[in-house]
């Protein structure tokens, strides 16, 4: 159960802004005038709605994108004409839906079979010649403006290396007049009722596929659209490790067509039951979609995270002076200072810290290209306090990049503090306080250091001895180095995730000089 | 890709399409919604009837933004042939207008019940004997065993105005046929005079109403025209009404000397009325030419695909009386309105009235023909683009002196025991204080639906079970319908219908189906979600002691004592 509830937990933390997104439609949907275009009876503007918000949030390419060791060059204007082109697309996808509809209801109508029409198909749009015209003007339109989006923000990502291979006109020359076809056609089958041709039970049948299609076909070509045969090519031509030919994977494409297109399925199915779904019910079709964004779209593991070691000084807690007399060893001392992680002030002393995210799966496994040089050696995973990353869950064994696992003993070489004790009756204290036990931590309570102190949390506080083997930092934690009575704090702040290698690699790993000389 | 990632996508989409689904069936939205959407359109299901909304219709119509003085006026304007058989008509005593022109000018709250039809049949417009409203103690104010969640005062809400051509028929004796004569004329005579339907009553009722009897002493004589105190419904528009010729009968009246000298209501208004002749045209189902205009009704927002069938043109419905033979209690007399027999073979003289909900024991006398005459309620058909009708919408209007006059009725509690045992005058029970100097009836009410009941016949119950449409809009645990939408989720994109000629703007239906309230509570509802979530995570910390470390020295400028008051940070050379 714990490990449900992590689960979900992380899962939400991680699509919050899908989540506020759903609930900001959720309140907007009451306010929308019934005769809106939003507001279509058959779901298709409000699901595409949805999606458009979804494909701003987090949308992005399907698949593995360009060869892992090539940098992908980064414009501002590209980035932000392509993200328009993205979120567009499914709007455009619609407008030929919508075309494609009325070209079927006009098939039907010369075969004499518009009666079976369900009308809510057009209730929005209309029906007739002129909508016909202005449907296909709109979409012919807005595929031009994506296209020449894309076309002017093409330098964004792009890669240097292009392998000999069919150029990237071939596939929009090709692909986009198939796709476009496949949404007219589905928008043609949508006015067919076939259990009230056949004089059976009424059911939108062809509303049902043809929506489910679309929203397949949306979710998938915005996967396309970012993506580029050259990236093909690149993993085409460098093969795996293992010198065998690079298959493509065409897993998350056909995910992105069947996941949401057959959910969609299903849930008209289901509703049914409960006498079908309209637009009251469109908040429900906004979660559908807003789950399967954040299935296709999961947001990808980080290879290191940016974290900072702020110096810090005590703000207060300075203990009243020493009397004239000595007091027993069971009373508390008198004229020290009790370091409080709250009492703290950042001096403008900062220490760039940079740890790495260690995933549930191998890397190098999951996607096994061939390296075009060789590789530069890993940056150093392990901090002067010892091995710092960000471990798998245990719980969950899946990836985490909120607590930083520190192992002590793991680093032998000279740089790691020495936190045991030697000889020669210097004495060396690390602490990490933590103010507040995380949410779901166990709270046993535990003796401090002296008789005189209150029990706390056992996770408020880790002594660092030199028995320890592993201690845990979050963001917000003091780490208290104590030296032969002198002491020094450093607040951790864990930092923006890091996604591309070039990144880690840029990064300065940290230095000796750069920490304690108390230590 | 590698398989567990396969699978955990997978297991992911699988989630995907079952959340959207248990979303509305069960868990999630149960927690997040408290599952009020599918309850509520639950709820108001009863029989073939189901609640589409419930709002303040004289208040909506100010949301319009046109000014007072340059909204469209409504006045009410008699029927010319009526006026002269009958007498001028004079509005009811206490409200100086009629309520058509009340509730159309927008001089006092009106409450509107938007009805849908959810019926499998043929639909039939909504006649008083299909609905209920009515006006109850609500279960934490009941004190007196039975009276709790039950209705207590009948609210009359406004009907369609007839066009009634009588005939009187049949081998029955001259004089048998004079008596259900002038009972029809003084009865349809009064629908004219005071623009309300004649709802029958008992005997006191009736000799009130006739003005026969003074009001009840100590109470309020408001004329309601179904005796002195009872409410009765108010036409739409005026009424019409002739008398088919008939050489047996005596001639039509002139109409002269018809109280035409007083404001108020007088007995000659009653006994001096009478009915014209009808013109020869005048036949079942003819047009009525007078073009009378009632009350005109807007419905409002439909879909694009949807279309409103328009009202059917006024007609002339006949009302046949066939007297047969026979003398005193031995005369039968069947009744036929248009295409409906509503009496067959009924005695003209009976000791049993019938009325149309109830039984009464009555000396002997003669039964009241009209009050078995139906009335319909306004009703609105939607057709699709196609042409097919896909919709039937009826529309309830009370006016507030009726809900105000339930209310105060509200006061007068049975009859009831002390400790003792000993029963006491109703004046010294205790009295619930709602209504209390209430002058906006219907705000009140839309604020406490809990007293209201909107009741439709159960399909497949028994004959006298009733179920109530407005348990939906209040009550249920904690209160918690009484938020957004008034009538649940699912009705609240409905139409609503408003007096005037200008069709429902999409802010007024917005307004009667509180869909910014709704919005407004949803999104509280998340924050406070958010709140009480973060915070329930984080309320261990309250108590929670926060650990410190001991130093004996620290760098830099030495700090001040603690003695317990806020830390003062020190200087820190940067």
């Amino acid at each position: 159960m714990r490990r449900l509830q992590r689960l979900i937990a992380q899962r939400i933390s991680e699509n919050r802004l899908l989540v506020a997104m759903w609930l900001v439609l959720l309140i907007a949907q009451p306010r929308v005038p019934v005769e809106h275009i939003l507001a279509r009876d058959d779901l298709a503007m409000w699901l595409i709605l949805t999606l458009c918000c979804c494909v701003y949030l987090q949308g992005r390419q399907l698949g593995p994108g360009p060869h892992p060791m090539l940098t992908p060059r980064k414009r501002l204007d590209g980035r932000m004409l392509r993200s328009i082109a993205r979120t567009a697309a499914p709007v455009v996808l619609l407008a030929w839906y919508d075309t494609g509809a009325q070209i079927g209801l006009r098939m039907l109508e010369e075969v004499g079979l518009s009666g079976i029409t369900p009308i809510s198909v057009l209730g929005t749009t209309g029906h007739g010649p002129a909508q016909l015209i202005s449907l296909l003007a709109a979409s012919i339109t807005g595929s031009i403006i994506v296209g020449v989006a894309m076309a002017i923000g093409g330098r964004h990502g792009e890669t240097a290396w292009s392998p000999a291979g069919r150029p990237q006109g071939c596939l929009w020359l090709f692909g986009a007049p198939a796709l476009l076809g496949l949404v007219i056609f589905l928008g043609m089958i949508s006015p067919l009722d076939p259990g009230l041709a056949l004089d059976l039970v009424s059911l939108p049948i062809g509303r049902w596929v043809g929506l489910s299609g679309l929203l397949g076909l949306a979710f998938l070509t915005v996967g396309l659209l970012d993506g580029r045969s050259r990236h093909l090519r690149q993993r085409l031509s460098a093969g795996r490790r293992d010198g065998s030919k690079y298959k493509q994977d065409l897993f998350p494409y056909l995910l992105a067509i069947g996941g949401p297109g057959g959910g969609l399925f299903i849930l008209f199915v289901l509703y049914e039951l409960f006498g079908g779904l309209d637009f009251n019910q469109a908040y429900v079709g906004a979660l559908h979609v807003a789950v399967w964004a954040s299935v296709i779209w999961s947001r990808p593991d980080p290879l290191a995270r940016a974290c900072i070691l702020h110096e810090v000084v005590p703000t207060g807690g300075g203990d009243p002076k020493v009397k004239d007399r000595a007091l027993g060893f069971d009373q508390p001392p008198e004229g020290a200072l009790r370091f409080s992680p709250l009492r703290i002030k950042r001096t403008r002393v900062v220490h760039p810290w940079l740890v790495p995210v260690r995933g549930s799966r191998i890397a190098d496994l999951d996607d096994p290209i061939m390296p075009l040089w060789d590789r530069r050696p890993p940056f150093l995973s392990h901090h002067i306090l010892g091995a710092a990353a960000f471990e798998p869950d245990p719980l969950t064994r899946g990836t985490q990049s909120s607590v930083i696992t520190v192992r002590i003993r793991a680093s032998e070489d000279d740089d790691t503090v020495q936190v045991k004790s030697e000889g020669g009756g210097g004495t060396k204290r690390l602490v990490v306080l933590r103010s507040y036990p995380r949410v779901g931590a166990p709270r046993r309570m535990r003796l401090a250091t002296y008789r005189w102190d209150t029990s706390i949390p056992e996770e408020s506080i880790q002594v660092l001895d030199g028995r320890t083997e592993v201690a845990t930092l979050v963001d917000g934690d003091v780490l208290v180095v104590s030296s032969e009575g002198v002491a020094r704090a450093y607040e951790i702040e864990i930092g923006q995730p890091l996604y591309e290698r070039s990144q880690v690699e840029a990064f300065r790993p940290p230095q000796l000089e750069d920490y304690v000389k108390a230590g | 890709m590698t398989p567990p990632t396969v699978a955990r996508m997978v297991r992911l989409g699988v989630a995907a399409c079952l959340l959207p689904a248990t979303a509305h069936a069960g868990a999630l939205n149960d927690a997040l919604f408290m599952m009020s959407h599918i309850l509520n359109q639950a709820d108001t299901v009863g029989g073939a009837w189901t609640l589409a909304g419930a709002y303040d219709a004289t208040a909506l119509v100010a949301l319009t933004g046109v000014p007072e003085e340059e909204r469209t006026r409504y006045k009410w304007v008699p029927s010319p042939g009526m006026s002269k058989s009958c007498g001028p008509a004079k509005r009811p005593d206490g409200l100086g207008v009629f309520e058509a022109e009340q509730v159309g000018n927008q001089l006092a709250p009106t409450l509107g019940v938007m009805l849908k039809w959810t019926g499998d049949g043929p639909f039939e417009p909504l006649r008083p004997e299909g609905v209920r409203v009515s006006i109850g103690l609500p279960d934490d104010l009941q004190t007196d065993e039975g009276l709790a969640d039950k209705p207590q005062v009948r609210l009359h809400p406004m009907i369609e105005p007839r066009s009634i051509a009588v005939r009187i028929t049949g081998p029955g004796e001259v004089r048998y046929k004079q008596v259900v004569r002038t009972q029809l004329e003084m009865e349809l005579c009064m629908e004219h005079k005071t623009g309300r339907g004649w709802n029958g009553g008992d005997s006191q009722q009736l000799r009130q109403a006739f003005l026969l009897d003074p009001p009840n002493r100590g109470l309020a004589d408001r004329k309601y025209f179904g005796g002195q105190t009872q409410p009765v419904p108010a036409l739409l528009g005026p009424p019409e009404a002739c008398l088919f010729e008939d050489e047996s009968l005596r001639t039509a009246t002139s109409g002269g000397g018809q109280g035409e000298g007083r404001l108020e209501l007088v007995p000659t208004d009653i006994w001096g009325a009478g009915l014209r002749w009808c013109a020869p045209g005048i036949s079942d189902k003819a047009l009525v030419t007078t073009g009378l205009p009632a009350l005109p009704l807007r419905l409002g927002q439909l879909r694009k695909n949807q279309r409103i069938t328009p009202p059917a043109a006024r007609h002339w419905t006949e009302l046949e009386v066939d007297v047969g033979e026979g003398s005193a209690g031995d005369v039968l007399v069947n009744l036929t309105y248009g295409d409906e027999v509503l009496l067959g073979g009924a005695p003209l003289f009976s000791d049993v009235r019938i009325d149309r909900d109830t039984f009464y024991d009555e000396p002997r006398g003669l039964i009241d023909l009209l009050a078995a005459v139906p009335y319909e309620y306004p009703s609105f058909t939607i057709r699709d683009a196609r042409g097919e009708v896909t919709d039937h919408y009826t529309l309830l209007l009370v006016p507030n002196w009726q809900v105000v006059e339930a209310m105060r009725r509200m006061h007068v509690r049975p009859a009831c025991e002390d400790a003792h045992g000993e029963r006491k005058p109703p004046e010294e029970c205790p009295l619930p204080d709602a209504g209390k100097g209430l002058q906006d009836g219907v705000g009140w009410l839309l604020a406490h639906p809990e007293w209201l009941f909107i009741q439709v016949p159960s399909l497949g119950g028994r004959a006298d079970q009733w179920m109530s449409l407005s348990d939906a809009m209040g009550g249920g645990t904690l209160g918690w319908r009484n938020w957004g939408y008034m009538v649940g989720m699912l009705g609240g994109r409905e139409p609503i219908g408003l007096p005037g000629i200008d069709i429902p703007t999409w802010g007024q239906v917005a307004s009667a189906q509180r869909a910014p309230q709704h919005s407004l509570f949803l999104g509280s509802l998340a924050v406070l979600f958010g709140f009480v979530w973060l915070g329930a995570r984080r309320a261990p910390d309250g108590w929670v002691r926060v650990p410190e470390e001991r130093v004996a020295y620290w760098p830099g400028p030495e700090l001040k004592q603690d003695t317990g008051g806020p830390p003062e940070a020190p200087e820190v050379s940067e």
